[in-house]
């Protein structure tokens, strides 16, 4: 299998007032098209930063990253905005659901800066896909957490990226909503879907391949899982 | 859905706030409207009432054109009379058509209200051959003719007998002038004769009015008439420019305040618009994660001031109808001199005018907030989580 991602050397450098962070330290990675990763760590250690730079969001200080073969570093922001648009979906803690548009709509939001064509039958297969064909038209204040994050999993499906990347996408939900977005990962992975997910959650980062740990901006250790193994 | 949705959307976000901004916009909009209107309502209301007085000069005493200007068209008295023979010699200067005598008085009638009289000859018919008159023309001595508004105020009808106590002095009304739409409405006619003897002006006139067979002649006739001892001559022209030059100020005055609300309207939907875009700066950072491109957000944020501008301006403008009675009534008292009629009158071309105005205001508000946001960057939906 072919790496989907390969990052070599990568330093992200920033300041904070008068200090100068390290958030990552000599990353090497490479992921394959497929793989379902969890990066864990404690707070700080630069998951979140590694996410950033995987989903073109930001630039590494220093090394290559080579996201769906394409040089993220080589790229201009009109190409970066583009391969947001059509290669990687994006779900966050936050949900970042508009809170004037309907499930439906939010679903098909991305839809409006990417090649794909906003197709109401396609945002209502991924509504149904995550349970939620009944709530299409209701607005997020009138869903629950667990409901508000199944959307924005739909929503990161619309453009039928190659990459989903998560960040903490349980943290805010209780052990019975979460157990149902592991669940969609899950299916979405057994269907071939590349995920990459940040996480504090042990049982999210117990159902991965692929677990990365890092600490102070470092891989201590990139290994399968028992049950990857087992595979 | 498209970039227009979403803009729309989050205008009802802040309904309060928007509909704040959109007032403003509109009430801007209403004020240029009305201003538009009022140039152009106003030139043609002075031409409309120029054509209807149906004289080519006037002749009065010596004095300024101005207070020729205010008799001639809107009634009123000068201090200074016309000697009464000048009349006949007038009207045998070459080229004449009509010239007929005026002697114009008013009075205060209760509640301090000003009536004017016209004393006017039977000359002066020819000088208003679009008058249509229920009743007659003056049917003896103290026949009075009324035009529809003063008729109406007066609520006198053909044949009634009305009485003024501070002349004591009873007429009977032989006629009733149907609307013209200009001053002659309020008007109250009398014969020359009798308007010299209840004014105790016998002999006097406030002018002439001639009406010329060749207005290219003009030249030639008025310096005929200027010949005459005591006399000031005054073309229609000179009358509306001295109108219209008087009115300038007026005219200066509302733009100067126009441009005021218009700035601050502006500045309002730059300030509503930049303070929801602080506001999402977050959202625009997520729109950016999952692909919008500086262009796409600075189109969401040009769409949502495009659409209060519009809205706004469309608001504007059919109030600036729905008052336009109210606006006259306000310019007629306003003005030192105003034209019977209405200024304010439906015009697609002003209308149209007004509404892209504010659109392009729109267009213009939306630009600084709008790079703001385009600025956005995806970093800053995830920062600070």
């Amino acid at each position: 299998m072919s790496d989907l991602i390969t990052l070599k050397e990568i330093y992200k450098n920033y300041q904070r007032g008068r200090e100068q962070v390290h958030a990552l330290n000599h990353i090497d990675l490479n992921i394959q098209a497929g793989e379902f990763v969890a990066v864990v760590g404690p707070s700080g250690s630069g998951k979140s930063t590694l996410l950033n730079i995987i989903g073109a969001m930001d630039l590494p200080s220093e090394g290559t990253a080579i996201i769906a073969n394409q040089d993220i570093t080589r790229l201009n922001e009109k190409a970066l905005t583009q391969l947001r648009a059509n290669t990687i979906g994006f779900v966050f803690q936050q949900f970042f659901l508009q809170p004037t548009l309907t499930a439906r709509e939010n679903v098909l939001l991305p839809t409006l800066f990417s090649k794909h064509k906003a197709v109401e039958s396609r945002a209502d297969e991924l509504l149904d896909r995550v349970g939620l064909s009944e709530r299409a038209d209701h607005l997020p204040d009138e869903l629950s957490g667990g409901e508000m994050q199944r959307v924005a999993i739909a929503r990161a499906l619309i453009n039928q990226p190659k990459i989903l990347l998560a960040d903490e996408p349980t943290g805010n939900l209780d052990s019975q909503n979460a157990q149902a977005i592991y669940t969609l990962l899950d299916e979405l992975h057994h269907e071939g879907l590349t995920i990459i997910t940040v996480t504090h959650s042990t049982e999210l980062a117990a159902r991965a391949e692929r677990r990365i740990d890092l600490h102070d901006g470092a891989i201590v250790e990139n290994h399968l899982v028992k049950e990857a193994l087992l595979k | 859905m498209n970039l227009f949705t979403l803009s729309f959307r989050n205008l009802q976000r802040r309904k309060l706030r928007s509909g704040l901004s959109m007032a403003g916009v509109a009430i801007a909009t209403a004020a240029l409207f009305s201003l538009l209107s009022f140039n152009t309502g106003f030139d043609r209301a002075l031409q409309e009432e120029m054509s209807n007085s149906g004289i080519h000069m006037l002749v009065s005493t010596e004095g300024c054109p101005m207070e020729a200007a205010s008799l001639a068209l809107h009634g009123g008295e000068i201090p200074k009379f016309l000697d009464g023979r000048r009349l006949p010699e007038i009207r045998d200067v070459p080229g004449i058509r009509t010239a007929t005598g005026m002697l114009i008085f008013s009075l205060i009638e209760d509640e301090g209200k000003a009536i004017y009289f016209y004393g006017v000859d039977d000359n002066y018919r020819d000088l208003k051959p679009h008058w249509k008159i229920r009743g007659e023309w003056f049917s003896g001595p103290n026949s009075i003719m009324l035009g529809t508004e003063a008729a109406r105020v007066e609520k006198r009808k053909v044949g009634d007998k009305i009485y003024f106590p501070s002349i004591d002095t009873e007429f009977s009304v032989s006629g009733i002038i149907e609307r013209t739409g200009s001053e002659d409405d309020g008007f109250f006619f009398l014969p020359l004769a009798t308007a010299q003897k209840v004014f105790k002006k016998e002999g006097k006139l406030t002018g002439v009015g001639v009406s010329l067979s060749n207005v290219e002649e003009f030249d030639k006739v008025k310096g005929q008439i200027e010949m005459l001892p005591d006399v000031y001559v005054v073309s229609k022209d000179q009358i509306m420019q001295q109108i219209m030059s008087i009115t300038a100020s007026s005219k200066t005055l509302m733009a100067a305040v126009l441009i005021v609300a218009l700035v601050v309207s502006f500045l309002g939907v730059i300030n509503t618009v930049l303070m929801s875009v602080f506001e999402m700066l977050r959202e625009f950072g997520y729109m950016r994660c999952i692909g919008a491109s500086p262009s796409h957000i600075f189109r969401i944020v040009v769409f949502e001031t495009l659409m209060l501008c519009l809205a706004g301006g469309i608001i504007g403008v059919v109030f600036g109808m729905m008052f336009a009675s109210l606006t006259d009534q306000w310019l007629h008292e306003l003005l030192p001199y105003a034209p019977a009629g209405r200024f304010i009158v439906f015009d697609p071309l002003i209308m149209l005018a007004s509404v892209l105005f504010a659109t392009l205001a729109g267009l213009l508000a939306g630009i600084i907030p709008g790079l703001k946001a385009a600025h956005a960057s995806p970093m800053e939906a995830v920062r600070n989580v």
